[in-house]
């Protein structure tokens, strides 16, 4: 049952972040006209046409800025079509973070990647290991101060698929206790993953560790 | 170069068309399949663009019946999904494939590189 619930909220969202970027390219190409139309213009002095021009780049800029959240939102909705599917370490990493970034961005918390090898892939449930990553991110945001530093990384040699979510910044004692409880509200997914939990604490480097059997 | 657009999206297409004239081309319009095929059977032109999700006849369907009625025809098609569309358009003889939404400039130029292709292949052709 679950999985043809989450392939229908995938397909709607899919279908309309679809609909948002054809939308966004009818803005850009009618703001691209009026650009061309003071560009080409020919006729006498065109008034305000340097804040035309500004207003217009504006326009673009956002329509831009939207094109990428709504490719971003339409990824995350394709990770809802199969309950298994061939995942890429890096680029599901890239996503978990531009999805969240907006949640660290409130605490002033960053956010990063690192993962130099873009072509790592094992097979899981996708979106699981989303919701997972997205929940250990939510729960270090806000165990650390402002001005913090999330790095998420693959580590390397791993027998299974390890990823370290790097805390970096003031954190309050005992903020251990408060990620491994992460381990019990995700249980049942974790389970459904083959997945576990760790804390990695001081001389380590200090975040939650999420190791995950891939799928044969 | 002569150019149709083909998108159910009108006011996408009739602005690109009034850039690409504005530009020097010569771009006409269709929002519909059977319409971008009694055009192309009417006066083919150099270059379609052509979106793949369109209501009635898909984009890869009026691409293999270009391919089959006016070979020399390029087609570049237009996706606002991810690859698989272009993957699939491509292997059904598509020139390339662009995601929306498109940078002019980057548009005019594979355009120019699909008709010079197709001179070339030509040129081969005929020894």
């Amino acid at each position: 049952m679950r999985d043809l619930e989450m392939a229908f909220l995938g397909k709607i969202t899919a279908s309309m972040t679809h609909e948002i970027k054809n939308t966004y390219a009818i803005i850009l190409e009618s703001s691209g006209l009026l650009s061309d139309l003071l560009t080409f213009h020919k006729e006498g002095p065109f008034p305000h046409k340097e804040k035309f021009h500004k207003v217009l780049g504006s326009i673009n800029d956002q329509v831009h800025r939207g094109v990428a959240l709504a490719t971003r939102l339409n990824q995350f909705a394709h990770s809802m079509d199969e309950p298994v599917a061939s995942i890429k370490v890096a680029d599901l990493l890239e996503l978990v973070v531009a999805l969240t970034r907006r949640l660290a961005r409130r605490r002033n918390v960053e956010l990063q990647v690192i993962a130099p090898d873009r072509e790592t892939t094992f097979r899981s449930d996708p979106f699981r290991v989303q919701l997972v990553l997205g929940s250990v991110i939510e729960q270090l945001v806000a165990t650390l101060e402002s001005g913090g530093k999330i790095i998420l990384q693959p580590l390397p040699d791993a027998p299974e698929v390890t990823i370290l979510c790097e805390a970096q910044g003031d954190k309050p004692a005992g903020w251990e206790g408060l990620s491994a409880d992460l381990a019990t509200s995700l249980k049942d997914i974790l389970a459904a993953l083959g997945a576990r939990l760790a804390v990695s604490s001081a001389p380590a480097k200090e975040g939650v560790i999420l190791t995950i059997s891939a799928v044969p | 170069m002569r150019v149709l657009l083909v998108d159910d999206e009108a006011e996408f297409v009739s602005a690109l068309a009034e850039r690409l004239n504005l530009r020097g081309f010569e771009a006409q319009t269709a929002t519909t399949g059977v319409e971008a095929l009694r055009k192309i059977d009417a006066s083919p032109p150099d270059v379609v663009l052509l979106d793949v999700l369109m209501p009635g006849m898909s984009g890869v369907e009026v691409l293999k019946e270009i391919k089959k009625t006016h070979p020399q025809v390029q087609v570049i098609l237009l996706t606002g999904r991810g690859s698989w569309d272009g993957i699939q358009g491509v292997r059904e003889g598509a020139y390339d494939c662009l995601m929306k939404p498109i940078q002019i400039d980057e548009l005019m130029q594979i355009m120019t590189d699909a008709v010079e292709s197709n001179r070339r292949g030509r040129r081969q052709e005929g020894g």
